[in-house]
């Protein structure tokens, strides 16, 4: 796995990279000291894994991880933070605190690694085009003050709203700061559809469909949600539910 | 509840009415007819009324109720006795007055032992007013015991709230945690400094706890605090963090609250300086005025207001104290100095 490492100290830096040094399934890639140089490196280096402070000057860990399009695995390393770790779900996320305890990190790594297997095996062999979120790919989404990792395919339907777009997944419908557009062009097409002006639907999330007024159709959601479709798109829906 | 001007005017009114109902009633005046002692009950009646409201002013004009039992008592029996005076002259006199409107031709004034008159009817007054005394300082006692209390709780609360404030603001753990981390760090690559390191992580440990015991301790002592404080932030932010000072050397001696310089400081590093991410300047300067110590302190930053919940509680923090130890002659100010400085003012004066 590549890592990176996101922290404004250099002794903090440095020392989780001592740490790091001993597994070897672990490779150090690069190291940033604040949030804009590490928003650059990541669509640089595409590390797998990032080593996330949360307090950091300028931009913080929360807000440099809403600016990525899409989220590598993320272990967030911080000294004490109970405020902003309670944001997260339940067994939603790694975090270490420091001074890192060696055993704790090597916990850790052995899950995401363990992960990562899975991710793979599962994966395509063909190499999709660069800049396209894949249905493993995950985002980072922040609604108030609840946070959440979630991966593409959970999401079944993007509904635009106003400059926002709401996501909803298992049972939460938060907003994200992204125009439908953009993820329009950004998601792959072959599992997310544009169902209308105001939609994306995931495909595999689809429970039934049925033909609606003027050779539209309505699709219904898995999670219960409805969208309709307009006869333009249907005819492109059908075409591809075909194949 | 009935407000206290009530229940004031209720008992005063009630109890003058009382006394005249009992005078009447005992008949103790055998000397005078129906119809004038009535004139006499009034004027006992309206003039013991008018001489306990006096009574009464003075108490509340000269806080009587708040003053020591030894001051007070004097004053009270001073009061009575006057009152009981000019009030039996009162009432006597208008018995005389009376009695000889009253008189037939043959009678005279002389055959009254007057001055035995005037002194019984002294005493009865004095009796009447010592009474009157009583009753009023009971109610008041009463009715304040219930509050007192109240304040005492309120007052103890906000003490303890103050020092528990002291101990949440000072142990930091943020810094606390990350300072360790980086001494891990530098076990390897500098050890001697790691070394130096964990010694002023213990003092500035071993200040805070200790911090509760002395109320005051000199301004050179509070300085090695904050230098050892400054060293280990140094260590953490690295060329992000410069430090200057200028301490006049008479300022050392100089009796100051612990760690609250330190507070001001650490405020000034964690609000302004670490969230910039180029770093910045920390200035710390000390002189000793008339009015006593004054400390500036410059930081890189901006200052915006109590928006922000923990720069609030420190600023709370500190003005607690200082109106606590101080009553409102010391002085002290945050405020921006230019775009990118704060400059934290405090004034300490001599105790």
């Amino acid at each position: 796995m590549r890592a990176l490492i996101i922290d404004d100290e250099r002794l903090a830096r440095q020392e989780l990279k001592s740490l790091l040094s001993q597994y070897h399934e672990v490779e150090v890639v690069g190291e940033c000291n604040n949030a804009e140089s590490a928003i650059q490196k990541i669509a640089e280096l595409m590390p797998d894994l990032i080593f996330l402070d949360i307090q950091m000057p300028g931009k913080n860990g929360f807000e440099l991880l809403q600016e990525l399009s899409t989220v590598p695995e993320v272990v967030f390393v911080t000294a004490y933070d109970e405020y902003a770790l309670k944001a997260f779900e339940v067994n939603a996320l790694d975090y270490l605190l420091k001074p890192v305890q060696q055993a704790r990190l090597g916990e850790t790594i052995r899950k995401i690694a363990g992960r990562e297997k899975a991710v793979q095996k599962s994966e395509v062999s063909v190499q999709s085009p660069a800049g396209i979120l894949h249905e493993t790919d995950q985002v980072f989404v922040k609604d108030g003050e609840k946070c959440w990792f979630v991966k593409l395919e959970d999401i079944r339907l993007f509904e635009s709203e106003g400059n926002y777009v709401r996501i909803c997944f298992q049972t939460h419908r938060p907003l994200i700061l992204r125009s439908l557009n953009y993820l329009d062009e950004r998601l792959d097409n072959k599992v997310f559809f544009r169902a209308s002006r105001k939609h994306i639907i995931n495909l595999r999330w689809i429970d039934g469909v049925e033909n609606w007024f003027n050779g539209g159709l309505m699709v219904k959601l898995k999670g219960g949600e409805q969208v309709e479709i307009s006869r333009r798109q249907a005819s492109r829906l059908k075409e591809m539910m075909s194949l | 509840m009935m407000n206290r001007k009530a229940i004031y005017w209720l008992c005063n009114i009630g109890g003058w009415f009382l006394y005249v109902l009992l005078y009447a009633l005992l008949n103790l005046n055998k000397a005078l007819n129906e119809d004038k002692k009535i004139w006499l009950w009034f004027v006992i009646f309206f003039f013991g009324l008018f001489f306990s409201h006096v009574y009464r002013y003075l108490i509340v004009r000269f806080q009587w109720l708040q003053m020591q039992i030894s001051q007070v008592i004097p004053r009270l029996i001073l009061s009575c006795l006057s009152f009981a005076v000019v009030l039996a002259f009162i009432t006597v006199s208008t018995q005389v007055a009376l009695y000889l409107m009253n008189a037939s031709p043959g009678t005279e004034a002389s055959t009254i032992a007057l001055s035995q008159v005037y002194v019984s009817t002294i005493l009865g007054y004095l009796l009447i007013f010592v009474l009157w005394t009583v009753i009023y300082f009971a109610v008041h006692y009463f009715l304040n015991y219930k509050n007192a209390e109240i304040e005492n709780l309120k007052w103890q609360a906000s003490i303890t709230e103050i020092e528990l404030n002291k101990l949440k603001s000072q142990l930091n753990p943020h810094f606390v945690f990350n300072c360790m981390n980086s001494i891990r760090a530098l076990v390897d690559e500098e050890p001697a400094k790691a070394k130096e390191a964990v010694t002023q992580l213990a003092n500035i440990l071993r200040n805070t706890l200790m911090m509760g015991r002395s109320r005051l301790v000199p301004f050179g002592e509070e300085m090695k605090v904050v230098k050892d404080y400054l060293a280990l932030e140094s260590i953490r932010l690295e060329e992000r963090l410069e430090v200057s000072m200028d301490i006049a050397p008479e300022s050392n001696t100089f009796e100051v609250p612990p760690l609250m310089l330190q507070t001001l400081v650490e405020n000034g590093i964690k609000h302004g300086i670490a969230r910039l991410t180029g770093g910045g300047k920390l200035d710390i300067r000390s002189r000793v005025e008339a009015d006593g110590l004054h400390i500036e302190i410059r930081n890189s930053g901006q200052y915006k207001g109590n928006t922000d919940s923990e720069t609030g509680f420190g600023i709370v923090n500190t003005l607690q104290r200082l109106s606590l130890l101080y009553d409102g002659k010391a002085r002290f100010e945050i405020a921006n100095e230019t775009n990118d400085t704060v400059i934290t003012q405090l004034l300490i004066p001599k105790l």
